[in-house]
């Protein structure tokens, strides 16, 4: 369904040119949902936004393709990729539950997307769409008269996802949409988030820092380092045969209770500035096994085994212990 | 006074005022209070890590704040050292304060953006004329600064706090905690704005300074997965009263009360997910505005019972130093011991 294919986003800032995206490559298959992880900085919002052409000033598809069932989104017109926004994908943002327009109340809010999308609907269905919406999202359809400012952070989140519903698109990306969030709160939203994917056989991208809430959540999972994806494949591959030497010491730092009471500082220093990055793998200054082709040329995403699990790293069949 | 403890807390009352609004306060209504922390009681022993977690609103901050008397008790004991602290005044606090310390959650807000890390460092040092000359002070802020982590010190001195990443703002805000030689530290969620792999250098610098120093933590958290691996005793808090208090390891994987046994089902631990069920609360985090009667979780819990209702249960002691409060899981106990 969608195909990203060495996609390239650039920020041009005042120090330079910023690669945030680097030869980005991803699948998804309808109702599957993909996991997009890495730590702040690493280009995982960038590439959501670019998906929807949503990048900020500055930002830019420097290269690539995004198709998206056989149509490839960076082609396309502004007026033609407004179509698509929303309708055939629409996003719900980390602080989406502030971006409600204050001084309306949330079912017209709702009402109003469907009503500038679909132009002969009538207010009065758009409304019952709205209130049905609610309801499947868990709110109350009596609260659709509440101002945004009189709902609690959950159940603004909760009308978020109703109104990326609202036009039955295709794809959903969540970008960090629990991170402020309590965790049963938490809970609550993805619970809501499987069931809507179930029900609308809905595809996701799920954005998110925090590796544990993907692996309860998604099927497929991709982690990113300094704007590469570095390895991607299911979530059983990725947590109990990881290969890339960055996503085994990640996993070393949750900690997790099972994992025994240790916190296991795996690894040391800092991701690169994207200004300058080093050559060949990014991961390379703080990576223990790094050889010398690591230096020199960036390693393809390549697949080891038959299920799509791919991995970008020259030393991907070490065997050895690398983070202690 | 028991067996070394650092801190004893008994219990402990803070309210707020509600804000009242022009009306109420013409007509003289009474005063709305909102009891952000409700009668906690606890003890830290020296060396040992005591960590309070809970949800958003559920008074861990300002217990934490109270317990440095950066806010003022309304009721209780706060006995630190031996020594009752809780109605000294200014001048004999600051007497204390370098011996209880606290680190903040946002390194970006808690150091002052406009001055230099040596400055922001060696403030502590001058505000309680801890040092004789230059050449003393230079010395203590770079071993302090060395001792967060931050080496060589050279390198970050003269540097702003906008010239450094989150986990370095993080280890200089613990430097201007560490360099009055504190006994005990309040750590406020320090590692809830950094990335995993940031955290866990972190949380293991912490640990590390523990064991050299001897230092006492109180820790508060709102992730149990943190707490598990980072702490020695484990309270749960909920509106302002703790709910389950114990050696951690008990408290995550033989919890008692019913709200932490739903807190702990939802964390998305990696393994844990596979083989236990999610116990997910209907409703919303409560209102300490708005506090039910009886036991205060009961409109959220799902064995609850008649008596919940309408009576406020105590802590009970479960095993030894693990206690709850809720009556359904002591009748449990009791009939389990009848038999």
């Amino acid at each position: 369904m969608l195909d990203i294919k060495d996609l390239q986003v650039e920020y041009t800032v005042p120090g330079g040119v910023a690669r945030a995206v680097n030869k980005a490559n991803l699948n998804l298959t309808e109702g599957e949902s993909l996991g997009l992880a890495g730590e702040s900085g690493c280009g995982k919002t960038t590439l959501g936004n670019a998906i929807l052409r949503i990048l900020p000033e500055g930002g830019q598809i420097s290269g690539g393709e995004i198709n998206l069932d056989g149509i490839d989104l960076v082609e396309l017109s502004e007026e033609k990729m407004r179509r698509i926004r929303w309708k055939e994908i629409s996003m719900v943002f980390q602080g989406a539950m502030n971006s409600f327009d204050p001084t309306m109340n949330i079912e017209n809010q709702i009402a109003e997307a469907i009503l500038i999308h679909q132009r002969d609907t009538s207010k009065e269905t758009a409304l019952e769409r709205a209130r049905e919406l609610l309801r499947l999202c868990g709110i109350n359809p009596l609260l659709g008269k509440s101002y945004p400012h009189e709902l609690s952070g959950g159940m603004k989140q909760r009308g978020c996802i109703a109104m990326a519903l609202a036009l039955q698109p295709k794809l959903l990306i969540a970008d960090e949409i629990t991170t402020a969030l309590d965790v049963m709160t938490q809970a609550q939203i993805f619970t809501l988030l499987r069931d809507m994917k179930r029900k609308f056989n809905l595809s996701m991208i799920i954005i998110s820092h925090d590796l544990a809430v993907l692996a309860k959540n998604c099927d497929r999972l991709a982690i990113m380092y300094a704007g590469h994806i570095v390895e991607i494949g299911t979530i059983q591959d990725i947590f109990d045969h990881p290969r890339h030497p960055y996503v085994k010491g990640l996993l070393f730092c949750i900690p997790n209770f099972a994992g025994g009471r240790k916190i296991i500082a795996a690894i040391k220093g800092a991701p690169p500035s994207l200004l300058a990055p080093p050559p060949g793998c990014p991961f390379h200054p703080r990576c223990p096994i790094s050889i010398s082709e690591c230096k020199t040329a960036a390693p393809q995403l390549l697949s080891v085994n038959t299920n799509n699990h791919s991995v970008a790293c020259y030393r991907k069949d070490y065997k050895g212990v690398i983070w202690k | 006074m028991n067996n070394g403890a650092v801190l004893e807390v008994r219990h402990l009352k803070k309210y707020f005022v509600k804000s009242a609004g022009i009306l109420s306060t013409l007509l003289r209504e009474q005063r709305k209070y909102v009891a952000a922390v409700e009668d906690v009681s606890f003890s830290i022993s020296r060396g040992k890590i005591f960590c309070v977690a809970g949800e958003s609103g559920c008074g861990k901050t300002t217990l934490g704040k109270t317990i440095l008397k950066l806010l003022q008790p309304d009721d209780g004991q706060i006995i630190f050292q031996g020594q009752d602290i809780t109605r000294l005044k200014r001048d004999s606090m600051r007497m204390l304060r370098p011996k209880m310390q606290m680190i903040f959650q946002d390194p970006y807000e808690s150091i002052d953006p406009r001055a230099r890390i040596y400055d922001s460092v060696a403030e502590p040092l001058m505000v309680n004329h801890l040092v004789k000359d230059e050449k003393e002070k230079h010395n203590k802020v770079v071993q302090t600064l060395e001792l967060a982590g931050l080496t060589p010190a050279e390198n970050y001195l003269y540097k702003y706090p906008h010239n450094l990443s989150g986990g370095e703002r993080q280890r200089v805000g613990i430097a201007t905690a560490l360099i009055l030689d504190p006994e005990f530290i309040v750590a406020d969620e320090p590692t809830s704005m950094l990335d995993v792999s940031v955290q866990a250098n972190l949380l293991n610098l912490l640990q590390k300074l523990r064991r050299e120093k001897n230092l006492t933590y109180l820790f508060i958290t709102h992730d149990l997965s943190v707490a598990y691996a980072f702490s020695d005793c484990l309270a749960i808090m909920y509106l302002g009263k703790f709910v389950e208090v114990g050696p951690t390891a008990e408290v995550v994987m033989s919890p008692i009360h019913p709200y932490t046994k739903a807190l702990i089902s939802v964390v998305p631990g990696i393994n844990l997910a596979k083989n236990k069920k999610p116990i997910v609360l209907p409703g919303e985090t409560p209102n300490p505005e708005n506090v039910p009667p009886g036991c205060r979780f009961h409109p959220r819990c799902y064995c609850k019972e008649e008596r919940c209702t309408m009576e406020e249960p105590v802590m009970v002691e479960f095993t030894p130093q693990h206690y709850a409060a809720c009556f359904v899981q002591e009748k449990m106990k009791l009939k389990k011991n009848g038999k």
